[in-house]
């Protein structure tokens, strides 16, 4: 715990409080006037508070009963998990200026760091292989760039985004909707514990808290509050992602959607944003200008295909920057597969393509 | 009184000749039967003395005991009314003993003295033809199925009235037979579905061209509707036809089951398409006295396991060994038995459950859904399959296109191509096809140029293989060299070779 603030063991037993949310710690917190004074609140102080029709307090009650600040920070030190309070100067800066900043952070790992670049990339669980693409484009531009992925550590979207950016040697930041030390999803089990140590995984919730559908909602306006940038690469008409869009627009955050096309249920939602003022994703160098600025260096792409034979040049040209499948190579380049499958390979050792998944390849920038 | 006629049981495939003994002696009137005897086998007394009263023969009340030997044989089956019934009346005197002997006696009576086909007719007349029997009195519902077997005569029989008959030289039988050499052209030659009537799955076919071409095991992925069942059918036509042994042997096996062709002898390779609910026992064989199970009805063909995902988990687990071993061996209290299950293993599998992943418009699962369905197939049993392919969706313009692919007869030449170079290869090595190739011969038979050892290593830590996916990319590009008739394996070989390995 950190030494300079000794007030802060408190803090994070206030906000360890298991089944309390922002508005009943407020509420705690302007009664009392601080923390240390919630925890010192004696017994006549919650029966009338009881009293006045409050249903929570018996949460309080034990919680006071079982733990003490100093059992608390052990238990939290324990399970590797830091805290960082409101009043702490390490609390992120983005998150000051917010509305309902929570009153403190859990965390494993690092917090973002504030003075690189951070980008918010949000978008389906169950997202189109075009999505996920775009999603990891962006993550690896804003990585190459020196800037900060924010996401939710979810299935689809978020997950490739952020294992894009650590893949390529960035710092990413996952906010979670449940305790920091919760693995959830399971399934990327691999992409938090590469974020413990590449990054950060955050939460508001104290440790135990369970993944509650009722949590995620809440957890965007952190997702959007520590970042400058929002990137919705894709939603459906109802998504946790337009929520987090929501909240950037409230919080002054820039907010870039992906375009889809018209009709196709998993855009409608980035489309509507679109349709709403928000910026458009137009390309990767295109974001990369808006967010670095134009001084960023652009690899330049003409020099590759020189050097290619005639049937090298047709594979290449058929290649695009989202992976296509070899049927569909076969079928537009009409080559015999052992001539398709020789060049694909050839090319991939050379860099000029890569394969995204089995059988799918797609061009390098 | 006693006699004897000579009879026949299955066990497992291989049928043993059974004599059977009939005693008739005085005393109290009666009708034993002994021999470790099944209950089909016991109920033969009830049907064999409603059919000889039925066939107009009346015996005098005396003790019968029927003796099956050798006793130490599990004797089930239907087929021993016949011999017992001829046995009875050869004791009683009816017929002369002598007349009987050297002749094979198998068949079920029905009570008004009818006889009916059983099965394993074909491997009990091959052992009766062995044994020196000179002609054999079966069914006439089996007699093209026992004419297979030259050098034997074959009696088919309506009834227990026209066997007497025959045996007493009243009216004497025609024997059975067939043109065994034109019934197995004209079987090899009817018409039978062809690869050209598929369109488009360029790869999907290619890879059956590989799988039958080096006996490699083959899994195909791909949303409904793509025609992955049509090309696995096609199979069959594209393997090398069967020699006369190989047929006879797989007949044998489906005689057993009977499921054999009207012809009598099965002359195509077989193709088996068991349904995503068969049991384990189904599957591999078994039941009190074993039977053959699909994995050896399809032996010298092709197994399909369509839906590979929805069968039992247990079910699919019983496939590791046989596939390794190319047999089964079954073990019941009755005995021990070894079933051939030579085949190549053709599996489908939808990408998710709703068929349409990684389609995101269509597709509705979740990524947990996907996974887990795609996990309910256990790694030792994807390691055993070497060639991994997706099918896509055919486009209009391909179900427009008329002329379709190549036909099974332009494949099948490159196949049977491949085979000789594989033989001559392993020629005084245990295996005979690159599928069956052990890793620790792979570095031996799947020699590549100097430029593909390199591919190799760079492919090895681009793509992250393990030593599993080295060695069977390996083995696929050893057959793919072998179809062109390459002795080395080179870069484009392996290059396409690449294409077919499993999803890490």
């Amino acid at each position: 715990m950190d030494k300079t603030n000794c007030d802060e063991i408190y803090w994070a037993w206030l906000c360890g409080i298991p089944g309390l949310y922002l508005p009943h710690q407020t509420m705690l917190l302007n009664r009392c006037g601080s923390p240390r004074a919630v925890w010192e609140m004696p017994e006549s102080g919650l029966r009338e508070l009881e009293k006045q029709g409050v249903c929570w307090v018996e949460k309080v009650r034990r919680f006071q009963r079982e733990k003490t600040p100093e059992q608390f920070a052990a238990a939290l030190a324990e399970r590797k998990i830091r805290f960082v309070s409101r009043e702490n100067e390490r609390y992120p800066k983005r998150l000051r200026t917010i509305e309902n900043a929570p009153l403190g952070l859990f965390y494993k790992g690092k917090l973002p760091e504030e003075d690189r670049t951070s980008v918010a990339i949000v978008g389906a669980r169950m997202c189109t292989r075009y999505g996920k693409e775009t999603a990891e484009q962006i993550a690896r531009m804003t990585a190459l760039g020196g800037g900060q992925v924010i996401s939710g550590a979810a299935y689809g979207i978020d997950g490739a985004a952020q294992m894009a950016a650590l893949e390529s040697g960035g710092l990413s930041f996952g906010v979670l909707g449940c305790g920091a030390e919760t693995v959830y999803p399971r399934g990327n089990r691999l992409l938090f514990e590469r974020l413990e140590q590449q990054g950060g995984i955050l939460s508001e919730l104290p440790p135990g808290a369970a993944p509650l559908r009722s949590h995620f909602p809440v957890r965007n306006r952190l997702i959007s509050g520590l970042a400058d940038v929002v990137v919705v690469v894709e939603a459906r008409k109802r998504s946790g992602s337009l929520i987090t869009a929501d909240y950037a627009a409230d919080q002054n955050r820039e907010v870039y959607a992906v375009p889809g096309r018209a009709g196709d249920e998993l855009s409608e939602g980035c489309n509507e944003l679109i349709s709403q003022g928000s910026g458009i994703f137009l390309s990767v160098s295109h974001l990369r200008k808006n967010i670095f600025g134009s001084s960023a260096e652009e690899k330049t792409e003409k020099s590759a295909g020189l050097a290619l034979a005639p049937s090298e040049k047709l594979v290449y040209s058929n290649l695009g920057l989202h992976a296509r499948s070899l049927y569909e190579l076969q079928t537009s380049t009409g080559l015999p597969l052992s001539e398709l499958g020789e060049i694909l390979l050839r090319m991939e050792l050379d860099g000029l393509a890569r394969e995204t998944a089995k059988n799918y390849y797609a061009k390098v920038k | 009184m006693f006699a004897s006629v000579i009879s026949g049981a299955v066990c497992g495939i291989e049928s043993r000749l059974i004599s059977v003994e009939v005693d008739i002696s005085n005393g109290l009137p009666g009708f034993s039967m002994v021999g470790y005897l099944s209950s089909e086998v016991k109920e033969a007394q009830d049907r064999v003395r409603a059919a000889l009263h039925n066939s107009g023969i009346h015996l005098d009340p005396k003790k019968i005991t029927v003796n099956l030997s050798p006793a130490d044989i599990r004797k089930a089956g239907s087929g021993f009314d016949l011999p017992v019934a001829v046995a009875m009346l050869a004791a009683y005197g009816r017929i002369p003993a002598k007349t009987v002997e050297g002749i094979f006696f198998a068949g079920e009576l029905s009570l008004n003295g009818e006889l009916r086909g059983i099965h394993g007719i074909l491997g009990m007349v091959g052992e009766a033809k062995r044994a020196g029997c000179h002609s054999c009195v079966i069914p006439a519902a089996n007699a093209r199925e026992g004419a297979v077997i030259q050098g034997i005569r074959v009696y088919g029989a309506k009834d227990l009235d026209g066997t007497v008959k025959h045996l007493l030289g009243e009216e004497i039988l025609e024997p059975y037979t067939i043109n065994i050499e034109e019934t197995f052209q004209n079987g090899g030659k009817c018409p039978k579905e062809d690869f050209s009537d598929i369109k488009g799955q360029e790869i999907v076919r290619r890879a059956a061209e590989i799988a039958a071409a080096g006996r490699h095991n083959l899994l195909i992925s791909g949303p409904p509707g793509t025609g992955k069942s049509m090309i696995a059918r096609r199979i069959p036509s594209i393997l090398p036809p069967m020699t006369f042994d190989e047929s006879l042997e797989v007949s044998m096996i489906h005689s057993v089951a009977g499921i054999l062709p009207e012809e009598g002898i099965l002359c195509e390779r077989p193709f088996r398409m068991p349904h995503h609910t068969v049991s384990a026992a189904g599957l591999a064989g078994g039941g009190t006295v074993p039977r053959p199970g699909e994995i050896s009805l399809a032996h010298r063909g092709v197994l399909y396991l369509d839906e590979l995902p929805e069968f039992q988990k247990e079910t699919l687990e019983i496939l590791r060994q046989p596939l390794e071993d190319k047999n089964i061996v079954i073990t019941r209290n009755t005995g021990s038995f070894v079933f051939p299950a030579d085949f190549i293993l053709v599996a489908s599998r939808n990408p998710c459950k709703c068929g349409y992943y990684p389609d995101r418009t269509r597709c509705r699962c979740s990524e947990h859904e996907v996974r887990r369905y795609l996990h309910r197939i256990s790694r030792p049993l994807l390691d055993r399959i070497d060639l991994h392919v997706s099918a896509e969706p055919v486009t209009y313009e391909e179900l427009q296109n008329d002329a379709g692919g190549e036909s099974s007869a332009a494949i099948r030449a490159r196949v049977l191509k491949a085979h000789k170079m594989q033989t001559e290869r392993y020629a005084g090595y245990k295996i005979r096809f690159n599928g069956e190739l052990p890793a620790e011969a792979v570095s031996k038979y799947c020699q590549t140029d100097e430029e593909g050892r390199e591919l190799m290593q760079s492919i090895f830590t681009k793509k992250r293989l393990t030593a599993r996916t080295y060695h069977r990319i390996l083995k696929v590009a050893r057959t793919i060299a072998d179809l062109e008739g390459e002795e080395k394996i080179q870069t484009k070989h392996l290059s396409e070779a690449v294409c077919y390995r499993p999803e890490e």
